[in-house]
């Protein structure tokens, strides 16, 4: 079950990068125009970390039921960021933070966490 | 050329789209709260809360079953599992319906009748409506195919407009917003269920091949593909029959894993033969794993070779679809995304109607655009409201009745038609939307207080105390739903407001400028 929560996170945090990513939400977010380096940056470390989650997913659960999982995640992380960032942008961003320092609690400790 | 193209893609999105969408947002809400159909089913079964603590007899359900169908050929046993502790049993009785009882593990006796989660499980495969409503629903399914594919097409920035959901935009624009960005973030998901639930009624919806190669049989045509063994009668009574439960034991050990169902074929016969199946847990594909057993001796005969790669390939699919295979939390998932579909179609037909809107105002209630006013209202906020109505009438009919289930299909059926016709009747003047999120919400939020009043022993807090989580679940998602239904009522009310209000100070600096005119 401790693979639900790393899997949401990434996935949630690699929404929220490759969003970042696009000048138009860069703005949204911080006010001032984003440098091409740091958009590129954005961009590729986004699709890194969901590429991560879908290699902590295969090899946790295997390959058919790890992609399933992988999929049904990453459509709804995209889903929660969409819904949350007009309203709620700071909030949206620390979502993001709070999730991977709690996954990567939970598999540093995986005895706190017993679901 | 492109433009033309895009819009006759526009044209075919549009109307493909409106003339299923109803249907296809029963379908989907039915399917979403399916994702749940054990749990819900063991909620709606309180004689299944406490069970006296003791072993499983597969042997007495065979027997009640046998009783209640005595000239059936074949029982189908499902063992009780981690998310259903009774047997149910299946038969087909020739020329008798369908039966499907569940029955207590411990002696076989039959549960109080329940429409069960099973209902929404029926409703989003045939509307209730047998054959006619399961042809209608592949129709359904594949119009849904194109519009999901023609949507892609006009949508002229998928990936540009990727994040894109604007709510302060107000009217069309925002609805607009809805749509697109839980269509497009959940394209995955609805290719995939709208694909798969196609092709597993494949061999209904093209049945040409069946027809002609097994004149129609389709029970013949799942055994020939499955590659199940022809079991070859022996016109006389077997003089013994082996216990279920000691072959169900051994084929645990075998598999090493547990058993998804026992066949029963031939039981009045000589050649009585029982096959289990194993249950896929870790497979998306399910068990397809198959030993078959000498019902009257319980010796192990076979294990069925591997099923062909079609056969496989055709698991696959319909294990996507039917999300046996992951655990609770991958259901959850589904869900959501189930949940996410019916938003999906629920603000396409509200962009139809907004799209419209000043025609719509001037033709008035009794025309085309009307009829999709009324549907919307009947249908969306409709069916939440028969959905809770049933969980109610669940508890509150007495459990003693001997048609019970019928009379639970029912009251779904008679409390959707009313708050149709109170959805229609209020859409003149008065605010149906809000009333009848408001009954849904004051239904689902009061479910758990109703279900303490009326069962006792399973209310929210014994449960808490019992550990017994899946009816916890049962209630407070209900109360959670409950909040999110008061929501949309609260939305709906200001939306309409502000819409007003809107309307109000438009008309009024349009009498000032004519006032100013000279």
């Amino acid at each position: 079950m401790t693979i639900w929560l790393p899997l949401l996170a990434l996935n949630y945090l690699s929404w929220a990068l490759l969003c970042l990513a696009v000048a138009r939400y860069y703005r949204h977010h911080f006010s001032s125009e984003p440098s091409s380096t740091r958009r590129r940056v954005l961009r590729i470390v986004g699709w890194l970390t969901t590429l991560l989650a879908y290699v902590i997913s295969v090899r946790s659960r295997g390959w058919d039921i790890g992609s399933v999982d992988w999929c049904a995640s990453w459509m709804l992380t995209a889903i929660v960021w969409v819904l949350l960032q007009p309203y709620l942008p700071r909030v949206s961003r620390w979502l993001a933070f709070i999730g991977v320092l709690s996954a990567i609690a939970l598999t540093v400790y995986p005895s706190s966490a017993s679901f | 050329m492109k433009n033309a193209f895009r819009q006759s893609m526009a044209w075919l999105h549009t109307w493909a789209g409106l003339i299923v969408s109803w249907m296809l947002f029963a379908i989907f809400l039915g399917g979403t709260l399916a994702c749940f159909d054990k749990e819900l089913d063991y909620w709606m079964r309180p004689a299944l809360h406490h069970l006296a603590p003791g072993p499983t007899s597969m042997d007495a359900a065979a027997a009640s079953l046998r009783t209640m169908a005595p000239h059936a050929d074949t029982l189908y046993l499902r063992p009780p599992d981690a998310r259903d502790p009774s047997i149910h049993g299946f038969v087909f009785e020739p020329s008798k319906a369908y039966l499907d009882v569940a029955l207590n593990p411990r002696d076989g006796k039959r549960i109080p009748a329940t429409v069960g989660g099973n209902f929404f499980f029926d409703l989003h495969y045939s509307l209730q409506a047998g054959k006619l409503g399961s042809y209608l629903v592949g129709l359904a399914g594949m119009l849904m195919l194109l519009a999901l594919i023609s949507g892609v097409i006009i949508h002229r920035r998928v990936f540009k407009d990727f994040f894109v959901f604007r709510p302060r935009a107000g009217g069309q624009r925002a609805w607009l917003d809805g749509h697109n960005f839980t269509g497009v973030l959940g394209l995955p998901f609805h290719l995939m269920i709208a694909y798969t639930g196609v092709i597993i009624m494949m061999s209904n919806y093209m049945y040409a091949g069946v027809q002609i190669g097994y004149r129609g049989d389709l029970v013949r045509y799942y055994d020939a593909l499955s590659g199940a063994p022809k079991i070859v009668e022996q016109h006389r009574p077997p003089d013994h029959v082996a216990s279920l439960d000691a072959i169900l034991n051994d084929a645990v050990r075998r598999l090493g894993g547990p058993v998804a169902s026992l066949e029963v074929e031939h039981i009045h016969d000589a050649s009585i033969t029982v096959s289990a199946l194993a249950a896929g847990n870790g497979k998306v594909a399910g068990g397809l794993r198959t030993l078959v057993y000498d019902g009257a001796q319980g010796s192990f005969r076979s294990e069925l070779s591997a099923p062909p790669a079609a056969y496989r390939v055709y698991q696959f699919l319909s294990g996507l679809h039917r999300v046996q295979f992951g655990g609770t939390a991958i259901r959850w998932l589904y869900f959501l995304l189930g949940a996410t579909g019916s938003v999906m179609l629920a603000t396409a037909t509200q962009v139809w109607i907004k799209k419209r809107s000043r025609q719509a105002g001037a033709a008035g209630l009794r025309s085309g655009y009307g009829l999709v006013k009324i549907l919307n209202v009947a249908v969306i906020a409709g069916m939440p409201v028969a959905s809770a109505a049933l969980l109610w009438a669940n508890r509150l009919l007495p459990y003693d009745l001997p048609d019970r289930a019928n009379l639970e299909a029912e009251s779904f059926c008679a409390s959707w038609l009313l708050a149709a016709v109170w959805g229609a009747l209020r859409l003149q003047r008065g605010k149906p939307w809000r009333d009848l999120f408001a009954v849904t919400a004051v239904l689902l939020l009061a479910l758990p207080l109703m279900n303490a009043l009326t069962q006792p022993r399973s209310s929210l807090l014994a449960s808490v105390a019992d550990r017994d989580w899946v009816l916890v679940g049962v209630d407070v998602t209900s109360f959670v739903l409950g909040l999110g239904f008061a929501w949309l009522g609260w939305l709906s009310t200001c939306t309409r407001q502000r819409a007003e209000t809107r309307q109000r100070a438009a008309a009024l600096s349009l009498t000032q400028a004519q006032a100013e005119a000279p």
